[in-house]
């Protein structure tokens, strides 16, 4: 039997002390959408942090498994290689970097091969037009003045351009109007396939009524409360997290 | 006087002005600025503008004052020492370029289409004979007298090559001017002076290049560079020092700047052992405007020392400065930024910001900026420093995409610096300068 893609097996991280995740469980296969959701301080941001690999969070037990091996003792950069992708809840400023130099840069690291600039420029204008970005976006600075819409769209064309096996979405969807938020999750839809594995953190289950979950995960105070379809996530946005607050407490 | 002693000395300064064949107000001015410099003090650790620049390992009295090219004449840029050449950009027609190679000036092609337009662009020294009235008038006199500072002084009585433009009312030279200073020669000092004139309404880019190749031996640059702008008169200078690791480089740029005139000037600092340079603005006339920027890169134990002045005389002008450091290794840079507002200069606007980057735990930046305000109507008078390490958030967002910590901290440091080198007229400047970056880094071959 081929290895699952993506593995979590209880995973416990702490903060300075303080435990945030105490053993979480999630298997991501290949051609699978998962959404996990969970309200304010349950752990989410945490756990796709943890999982890229940022030095601030303390892993106290458990493994995060990538094709069979076992990711947690990797820099960023190498999980990155190795196929794993982080769209930013909060893109980062890069000041004086072009996206479409950034971009390059990352093909090129992550690849191991640099394309030539013709063959970028083609896949880049073809990975643009797919996502309907405007091609100037990739001649302005690296998320500098970009609008909150843009910053997300930047991610999800980052997405497009690295091609990873298993990307994590944290809060694709927050601080977006309508219309921007639209056009992320058309994004999504368009890039997640039989080749890619994604968990799609959320703390609103508005960006689920334009991508559709195979999965939908709750996490409640730094554990997985309860999986099932999208009938889960309608029940909690019909009855509010306090539902699961109360389920949790008894 | 192929070369003349080791050491400086009023005797140096006659030999130098009968070398050149000097008419007598030069040589007295020469004279003038020898005696400024014997009756001023040698700078110490005391003096405030030199409180953290150390020059005492400069062995004055062991420097050629002055030493003939070794090839006194180059017609085309092939016949310049290879280093020198790989400098030039050989695609582009040499024209507005002038070259001096250590002492002396070995190739000015003149700007033909800009000369039709009566603009001067020549070595100094042949200025002096041709246009004596205007060398006479502006050179060291009112924009840079060797009352400035000591190493002004030493330079006004020392120097030898250098560059004159000269471009005449309401004239706009399209074709950047360049001039290169290529010091080749351990144990030489060189005084290199620029001189640039632009009449009311015209229009220049000018381009100074300081560069040397690396020398088993101490040598000092230490020139001057004066500049007038006429009443509504625009410049774009830019300067990029990239001198050889055993090169003092103690130096001093000053522009006045008439009514409506408008400056924007770069400064490129890379090279050096040790550099203490004096960038200064003077706002003399109602509605000037300068913006001075710079970019400076210190690795190992390099040491940078800018002094800049934005001086607001007449009413509505304003000025902004923006100096971009990265340190790394144990190299230091200081800025000492003044902002002096004189009490007619109602409407002033003035900014200044020193942004330091520092790479290395070893690497130290001093940013010092103090404000002198007399005008009591003002519009804006500010001043900001930061000096940071690289943002541990950008570090982890560029890693993410699988960049190594190495690679993510270049692309940093090129995007810190990018915007300035991006408006750099000549694209193979820009390419070098790329390059000198990234060397520095540690990453590409020299």
């Amino acid at each position: 039997m081929p290895k699952p893609l993506f593995v979590i097996e209880d995973l416990h991280v702490s903060v300075e002390g303080k435990e945030i995740l105490k053993g979480v469980n999630l298997t991501v296969e290949r051609g699978e959408v998962h959404a996990l959701m969970g309200p304010n301080g349950s752990g989410k941001s945490t756990l796709a942090h943890t999982l890229m690999g940022h030095p601030r969070f303390q892993i106290t037990q458990g493994r995060v498994l990538l094709k069979g091996k076992d990711v947690l003792s990797l820099p960023p950069d190498e999980r990155a290689r190795q196929g794993m992708f982080l769209a930013f809840q909060y893109p980062v400023e890069i000041p004086g970097v072009k996206v479409r130099h950034f971009l390059r840069m990352a093909l090129k690291a992550s690849k191991g091969e640099e394309p030539s600039v013709t063959e970028f420029r083609k896949q880049l204008f073809e990975k643009m037009a797919l996502l309907e970005m405007n091609r100037s976006f990739s001649e302005r600075y690296v998320n500098e003045g970009f609008s909150g819409g843009e910053k997300k769209r930047n991610e999800i064309l980052q997405l497009a351009m690295l091609e990873p096996e298993m990307a994590v979405l944290d809060e694709a969807d927050s601080g977006l109007d309508i219309d921007a938020l639209r056009s992320v999750a058309n994004g999504i839809n368009k890039l997640a396939g039989p080749h890619m594995g994604m968990l799609l953190i959320t703390h609103y289950q508005r960006i689920l009524n334009y991508v559709d979950p195979h999965f939908v995960h709750v996490l409640f105070d730094g554990r997985i409360v309860r999986s099932g379809g999208m009938e889960l996530a309608q029940e909690l946005e019909a009855k509010g997290y306090e539902w699961i607050a109360g389920e949790a407490v008894a | 006087m192929k070369q003349a002693a080791k050491g400086f000395s009023r005797q140096v300064v006659e030999e130098l002005s009968s070398l050149h064949s000097e008419p007598p107000w030069l040589r007295q001015r020469r004279l003038e600025a020898w005696r400024v410099y014997e009756a001023t003090p040698m700078p110490t650790l005391q003096d405030e503008d030199w409180r953290r620049t150390d020059i005492s390992a400069l062995a004055l009295d062991e420097l050629l004052p002055f030493a003939e090219a070794p090839s006194p004449h180059a017609d085309s840029i092939a016949e310049l020492p290879q280093g020198l050449c790989a400098l030039l950009d050989k695609s582009r027609p040499e024209s507005g370029l002038l070259i001096q190679h250590d002492s002396q000036v070995v190739h000015a092609s003149p700007a033909e289409e800009a000369a039709k337009q009566g603009v001067i662009f020549a070595s100094l020294e042949e200025a002096v004979g041709e246009q004596p009235e205007l060398v006479k008038r502006y050179f060291m006199t009112r924009c840079l007298p060797p009352e400035h500072s000591k190493f002004v002084a030493l330079h006004g009585a020392m120097w030898s090559g250098g560059t004159f433009v000269y471009v005449p009312k309401g004239v706009e030279v399209e074709l950047p001017l360049r001039a290169c200073q290529w010091l080749a020669r351990p144990g030489l000092a060189v005084f290199p002076h620029t001189l640039i004139v632009l009449e009311a309404g015209s229009k220049l880019t000018f381009i100074a290049e300081q560069c040397s190749p690396e020398m088993d031996g101490q040598a000092l640059s230490c020139g001057a560079t004066e500049v007038y702008l006429g009443e509504g008169a625009q410049l774009r200078h830019i300067s990029v020092q990239q001198l050889g690791r055993q090169v003092y480089n103690l130096g001093a740029q000053r522009h006045l700047l008439e009514g409506d005139s408008s400056l924007d000037s770069l400064i490129i600092g890379l090279g050096g052992e040790l550099t203490k340079f004096f960038v200064e603005s003077v706002l003399e006339g109602p509605g000037a405007n300068a913006q001075m920027r710079g970019v400076v890169f210190g690795g190992d134990d390099q040491h940078f020392d800018h002094q800049t002045l934005q001086e607001h005389i007449a009413a509505d002008c304003s000025s902004d400065l923006l100096f971009k450091v990265v340190v790394k290794d144990q190299a230091m840079s200081v800025h000492l930024g003044n902002v002096r507002v004189h009490g007619d200069a109602r409407g002033t606007d003035a900014g200044q910001t020193v942004r330091n980057l520092i790479l290395s735990e070893g690497a130290k930046a001093h940013p010092i900026l103090p404000l002198e305000i007399e005008a009591s109507d003002i519009r804006r008078c500010s001043h900001a420093a930061t000096v940071g390490q690289v943002d541990e958030a950008q570090l982890f967002y560029l890693m993410s995409r699988g960049l190594s910590r190495r690679d993510a901290q270049k692309l940093i440091v090129d995007g810190f610096f990018e915007p300035v080198l991006e408006a750099i007229p000549l694209p193979a400047i820009q390419h070098r300068l790329r390059r000198a970056v990234d060397e520095k880094l540690g990453l590409a071959m020299p």
